[in-house]
């Protein structure tokens, strides 16, 4: 029942209690009449009070006791709902919200119980991992360096770190506060092939960190993989690819000496057998040497010591005397090899002779072999230019190369699937690995056209000085 | 040809490379002597003179390259000629600085270049 009405009830009974008392009393006496009025008047009062303490004034004490305990963060306390009235409505209406904060509280926790368990996965995580990890924000100050990090850079603890410090140990031809800086604020990653720090070589990775929630840019992670080892591995193969195939030359010298002496009939006539066993063994033999010096060639790439001296050549000459070498060779396998030659007055490039001449020789060699199906391989060379390049061509209509093959042909050990059965001794497999970089180190490109079953066409150009 | 032979001091560790080089140029109509290293040849070319020098490179205690200081030491004109299995540009550039007159890369030439070389360098 509502209060008002409860008012209004208790009000209009003593009224009538009143009412009753002036019709009862007998005769009218206007002292004693307003004395009892007055004393009447009175005990309604107190009544009306006493009542207004027990359903309004106790139950809202009961509810601020309550609320006061829940507000101090006990949240088990209920409110006792004696009444129907608004007050029992307020106090259940409490009861139902603080259910509320209760689950509500629950579902916190438990959120927050999850985040810190999986902070703590990640952050053993970063901190057990061999690779240092730094974390900067956005003014590059060092917010967390875990334990690889820490013994790359000497320090105990993350905070003792600074970026002054990471940049100044770090050894490389980037700057790298300059570039992270530039990097993070571009929000692009950045790779870093090799740096030092102190006596050991790293690889660095560099990547913006956004905030998740607003994607922003808020600092940047560092990765350092310690790759001393790793170079020290590949050192290790160079110099042994390069010691055993300087050996191997020896005995090849040797081999080649003396079959020269006998095969030019110098030590005495041979028979037309002999020769004929001789002649290929002779193949043979120059064949591993091809093999040598291309392995010699690719260890000394790999070492960074592909350095030949340069000189300023006539490219069409090297190119006619090459197609001319070449001619037998096609002859035998049954292609037509032609050279396109070029206009006078071609300017010279600055190439060092003996190697070009190599990267072409093998360039026409392997289209002549490549094109040698039936009798109809053509291939053709030719000398362009314009005012920056001087281009030579060799074009084929053999085999191609296949499509998934192309990408991977200037790779160390490469060959096309398709390649075996025209090529079955096979070369090195180092041919266009050693020309790329032999034309690179001159200035040059080289690049390739092709097409399976329609034939490739290989170019390379130098610019003119 | 003149009436004496022209002489050419083979410098090489490898007896069995330098032996039909050796047969090659006497066929060719030079006259040839063979030092096992650079010390022996530096000792013979003390005592005699040569037309040209075939030298090799890498050799046991006395190398090529000290065999051409010593040479440039000694003012000794005599043409050299390197052979080598070392094609790199600073060797190549540092024999030359040594006073050497050409060179060729062993297993890439034939007998029949280097005897053609060395014709070429006593004209």
């Amino acid at each position: 029942m509502k209060l008002n009405l409860k008012i209004a009830i208790f009000l209009t009974a003593g009224f009538l209690a009143v009412l009753l008392v002036f019709v009862m009393m007998p005769g009218a006496r206007p002292g004693r009449d307003s004395l009892v009025f007055f004393t009447l008047t009175a005990v309604v009062d107190l009544f009306l009070a006493i009542y207004l303490k027990k359903t309004v004034v106790d139950p809202v004490k009961r509810l601020k006791a309550v609320v006061q305990k829940i507000g101090a963060g006990d949240l088990t306390k209920r409110v006792e709902v004696g009444s129907h009235d608004e007050i029992g409505e307020l106090s259940a209406s409490f009861n139902r919200m603080t259910e509320k904060l209760v689950d509500a509280n629950r579902d916190l926790q438990a959120k927050v119980k999850e985040l810190s368990e999986e902070h703590g996965r990640l952050s053993s995580l970063v901190e057990s991992v061999k690779l240092g990890v730094v974390m900067v924000d956005l003014r590059l100050s060092v917010i967390l360096a875990n334990q690889a990090a820490r013994a790359i850079f000497g320090k105990p603890q993350a905070k003792n770190i600074s970026f002054q410090d990471m940049s100044d140990k770090i050894k490389g031809s980037v700057n790298i506060s300059q570039a992270l800086s530039y990097y993070v604020h571009a929000g692009k990653p950045l790779n870093i092939q090799e740096v030092m720090i102190g006596e050991s070589y790293y690889r660095l990775f560099m990547s913006p960190v956004r905030d998740i929630v607003e994607h922003i840019f808020i600092g940047a992670v560092v990765v350092m993989e310690d790759v001393t080892d790793q170079k020290k591995l590949d050192k290790m193969r160079t110099e042994i690819v390069s010691v055993t195939s300087h050996q191997l030359r020896t005995p090849a010298t040797i081999v080649k000496g003396n079959l020269e002496m006998v095969l030019g009939g110098d030590v005495g006539k041979i028979s037309k057998a002999q020769k004929e066993l001789l002649d290929d063994t002779y193949l043979g033999n120059e064949r591993m040497i091809h093999l040598i010096n291309d392995l010699m060639d690719a260890a000394k790439i790999n070492e960074g010591k592909l350095v030949f001296p340069l000189a300023p050549v006539q490219l069409e000459d090297i190119v006619e005397e090459v197609t001319k070498e070449n001619q037998a060779f096609a002859d035998e396998k049954h292609v037509k090899l032609v050279y396109n030659q070029p206009a006078a007055g071609l300017p010279k490039v600055n190439i060092n002779k003996d190697k070009i001449k190599q990267v072409f020789q093998n360039l026409i060699d392997n289209a002549v072999k490549y094109s040698s199906i039936d009798d109809k391989g053509r291939v053709e060379v030719d000398i362009q230019s314009d005012d920056k390049y001087l281009r030579f061509a060799v074009k084929d209509n053999g085999i191609g190369i296949p499509k998934a093959d192309q990408e991977k042909m200037f790779e160390r050990f490469s060959r096309g699937s398709n390649s075996t059965k025209l090529d079955p001794g096979g070369g090195s497999g180092l041919g266009l690995y050693i020309a790329k970089a032999v034309v690179e180190q001159a200035g040059g490109k080289i690049w390739f056209e092709s097409k399976e079953g329609e034939g490739s066409t290989f170019y390379v150009a130098f610019p003119i000085h | 040809m003149s009436e004496t032979l022209k002489k050419i001091l083979i410098v090489e560790d490898e007896e069995m490379i330098a032996k039909p080089l050796g047969m090659k140029l006497r066929l060719s109509g030079f006259e040839t002597k063979h030092a096992l290293n650079g010390k022996e040849g530096l000792d013979i070319l003390a005592k005699e003179k040569f037309d040209v020098i075939l030298l090799d490179l890498l050799m046991p205690e006395v190398d090529g390259f000290a065999v051409l200081a010593e040479l440039q030491k000694r003012h000794d004109p005599t043409p050299v000629i390197v052979a080598t299995n070392l094609n790199q540009a600073e060797d190549v550039s540092r024999v030359f600085e040594l006073g050497c007159t050409n060179y060729y890369v062993k297993a890439d030439t034939s007998l029949d270049q280097i005897v053609e070389n060395v014709k070429k360098t006593i004209k």
